[in-house]
This record gives C-alpha cells, sequence and structure tokens, in this order.
C-alpha cells in the first residue's frame, strides 16, 4: 500500500523537556550496546585488514605500534562502556527475574547503584590494565 | 507471519546471564572464550535487532535489514572463531 503520508510539523517535546537521571540512564544503555556492537566489529575489520596486508613491512610495523599504545587507550574505553552496560544490564535482569525494586524511592537508590557499580568495575579494570 | 518474541526475550536474557562471570573469566580456560564469542554475538544480534525494530518503520526496509544482520553476526562469529584459535 503505497500512500504517502503527509509529515506535519511537530510541537517540541525531548527537546525542552528536562532530561531525567532514569531516562538518561535508559538511552545510555541502549547507546552504549550499540557503540560496543560498532567497537567489535570495527576491532574485527582492524585484525582482518592487518592480517591481509601484513606482507607490507609499514603496514605491520602500523599494527606493532598500535597494538602498544593506542589499542590501550580505546581498550580503556570500550571498558569503561561495557562497565556502565553491565552494571545497566545486572538492573534490567533484577527487574525481569525479582520483585524487588519497582517503587519509585528503590528505583533512585538502584541509579546510585548502577553508577556505583559501573565505577567499580572500570577501577578494577584499570587496576588489571596497570598492574597487569 | 509468525512472530517469536518470547524465545527473543528469553535467549536475550539467557545470554546476558552467561555474558556476566565470561567477562571475568574468560583466561581461566580456553573454552571459556569460544562460550564468550559465541554468546556475545548472539547478544548482539539480538540487541541490534531491537534496535532496527524499533526505528525503522518502513516494514520493506525493515525485513530486509533484519535479515542482513543475521547475515553479520553468522560472519562476526566465524570471524571471532578464527581470530581466537
Amino acid at each position: 500500500m503505497a500512500v504517502r503520508i503527509k509529515h506535519r510539523q511537530l510541537s517540541p517535546h525531548i527537546t525542552i523537556y528536562q532530561p531525567q537521571l532514569a531516562s538518561t540512564l535508559s538511552v545510555l544503555h541502549r547507546t552504549s550496546g550499540i557503540l560496543l556492537v560498532a567497537s567489535v566489529v570495527l576491532f574485527t575489520i582492524f585484525v582482518k585488514a592487518l592480517n591481509y596486508y601484513s606482507s607490507s613491512y609499514a603496514i605491520y610495523s602500523f599494527g606493532y605500534f598500535i597494538s602498544d599504545y593506542l589499542f590501550l587507550g580505546l581498550a580503556l574505553c570500550i571498558g569503561l562502556i561495557l562497565s556502565y552496560h553491565m552494571a545497566n544490564g545486572v538492573r534490567h535482569l533484577i527487574w525481569d527475574f525479582a520483585v524487588v525494586g519497582f517503587a519509585i524511592k528503590e528505583v533512585f537508590l538502584s541509579h546510585k547503584i548502577v553508577l556505583a557499580f559501573a565505577l567499580v568495575l572500570f577501577l578494577r579494570l584499570i587496576g588489571l590494565a596497570v598492574f597487569g | 507471519m509468525q512472530t517469536k518474541g518470547f524465545p527473543h526475550w528469553r535467549d536475550q536474557r539467557i545470554t546476558a546471564v552467561l555474558l556476566l562471570p565470561l567477562f571475568i573469566l574468560f583466561d581461566v580456560y580456553s573454552a571459556f572464550l569460544v562460550i564468550l564469542v559465541v554468546a556475545l554475538s548472539y547478544h548482539m544480534y539480538l540487541g541490534i535487532s531491537n534496535i532496527l525494530e524499533d526505528y525503522v518503520h518502513n516494514q520493506v526496509t525493515k525485513k530486509f535489514c533484519l535479515v542482513l544482520l543475521r547475515v553479520l553476526a553468522i560472519i562476526l562469529l566465524k570471524d571471532l572463531c578464527l581470530f581466537i584459535l
């Protein structure tokens, strides 16, 4: 059915509503998921490209240099995003399988727990990277 | 058209629960890394198909993108397995 719907102008909605912590964390959960998928796909393409062009010494030495320094910074950024996604994912799993955490006071408390848990995971990742 | 809502939801939760310890303990056994890669690519496929179903409104484009996504997930799984082995 090919009916062209004329899209009329909308009044402003998300551009004027004050961002709440709950909505921001939920949007961030989905955005971090997209970024993590993009990072896995880009990492796979990067490794395959290095493997394909490894006969060229310039690209081989570039890959060697990249894997020492730049990868550490990128891995820590991806680790931060992964820490938040895991922490908020745990909260989603608790909401799905337990019966706690639905009252609004409990939700506000769970925001702080999620952010603290994400920070703990990220600090543990930094500790592993720095101290082996 | 058969819409499979509950297996999608259930598999997303199962892979999430499986992935939680695997990100921490993936270097204890070599089998953990393989399970991590398989569960991760399936979890990524389920999550991104949620996003495509939400934000792509044209029915033809949505179905096409979902099929392409499934192909991409299989290719990603093959490449990650080749990388870790």
